[in-house]
């Protein structure tokens, strides 16, 4: 066995690995592109749904401001102050993430911190999931019955759990979408 | 993030070679190999402004690299040794030995998990076992026995492979 593990040292201590060998401008474009790691995928998802959100926070605002009587505009506010922090809480997850992993650390503690960091992003993920869609159904609905009245729009009549399973049909889109 | 200096990349272009080596020993498919590369550049180019020369540049890229390619994601796991390799260890190819050789040493290191890999490839490039305590986080003697372990690995697949 001695003789092969030597044999598989001087191997790996002189053989060439690649067929070709990069050369400067091809390392200086293999640098230009993007990482394709999952931190990254995740930081550009969030930061979609922040932009988004934004959006969304903006458009009600512009709303309000439109909005021809009182009522109609004290009910967009209400919505519009619902959504608009949860917000917040994907500004302070895109902080945490941005941190990254520190990939000079020794194996073992880049590992800890890699299990740490990711048990992280799947409680983002999962509260951001948890949390947020009943607190935007209630916020439309509130907007329902305060602009509209009941009797209209009937994707979101029927009880808390059929408008649930509705608002999950195009669940099964947005994760390949995301890549999960 | 800004163009890369010169100073670094004239460093990945000497020590290219162990990067591409770590993206074989972790990456059996070319497609995930070009990835890892790719990953592990940036990674290295990321951490380079740290880098103060305490330590040798290999140990270094070998941190970061190794880093790199165990906490990566890969969309293709290692491939056993199946029938089909067994026979084409019986059929004398074109290639030449060496090439043969590397491929068997190559097939071999599949057989390992991703920390094994590491600690075996630290030993190969003849670092005693407090640098790959250093480098690890784990203590010389677990990777004493880790060593152990991964060599009885490596003569259990040796028979299997000169049984056939």
């Amino acid at each position: 066995m001695n003789n092969e593990f030597d044999d598989m040292k001087n191997l790996w201590q002189n053989a060439p690995a690649a067929q070709i060998a990069l050369n400067a401008q091809q390392i200086e474009a293999l640098l230009a592109k993007r990482s394709k790691n999952a931190l990254q995928n995740l930081r550009t998802n969030l930061l979609w749904e922040f932009a988004l959100g934004i959006i969304l926070t903006v458009l009600l605002l512009y709303a309000a401001i439109q909005a021809e009587s009182t009522a109609e505009r004290f009910a967009i506010l209400q919505v519009m102050f619902v959504i608009g922090p949860c917000f917040i809480f994907y500004f302070l997850a895109l902080k945490n993430l941005n941190k990254g992993i520190s990939m000079h650390r020794p194996l073992r503690s880049m590992l800890e911190e890699s299990i740490q960091f990711w048990q992280m992003a799947l409680r983002i993920y999962f509260w951001g999931g948890v949390l947020l869609l009943p607190i935007v159904f209630f916020a439309a609905r509130l907007w329902r019955q305060q602009t509209i009245g009941t009797g209209s729009l009937q994707f979101f009549t029927g009880s808390t759990p059929v408008i649930l399973f509705k608002a999950a049909l195009p669940g099964p889109w947005f994760q390949a979408w995301f890549g999960f | 993030m800004a163009s890369p200096d010169k100073a670094f990349v004239q460093l990945l272009l000497q020590q290219q070679n162990i990067v591409h080596k770590i993206c074989r020993a972790y990456c059996p498919l070319e497609e995930d190999r070009r990835d890892l590369f790719q990953e592990i550049a940036l990674q290295l180019w990321r951490a380079y402004p740290n880098f103060r020369n305490e330590a040798k540049e290999s140990t270094w890229i070998y941190r970061i690299a190794l880093n790199v390619a165990i906490s990566s994601h890969r969309k293709t796991r290692p491939q056993p040794i199946g029938p089909l390799t067994k026979i084409m260890h019986q059929i004398p190819n074109e290639e030449s030995d060496t090439e043969e050789r590397v491929a068997m040493l190559y097939q071999a290191l599949y057989t390992l998990s991703d920390v094994e890999k590491a600690l075996l490839l630290l030993s190969f490039e003849e670092k005693t076992n407090d640098e790959i305590a250093e480098l690890t986080g784990l203590t010389p003697n677990n990777i004493r026995v880790k060593m152990h372990r991964i060599r009885e690995k490596l003569r259990a697949h040796f028979l299997t492979i000169h049984s056939t």
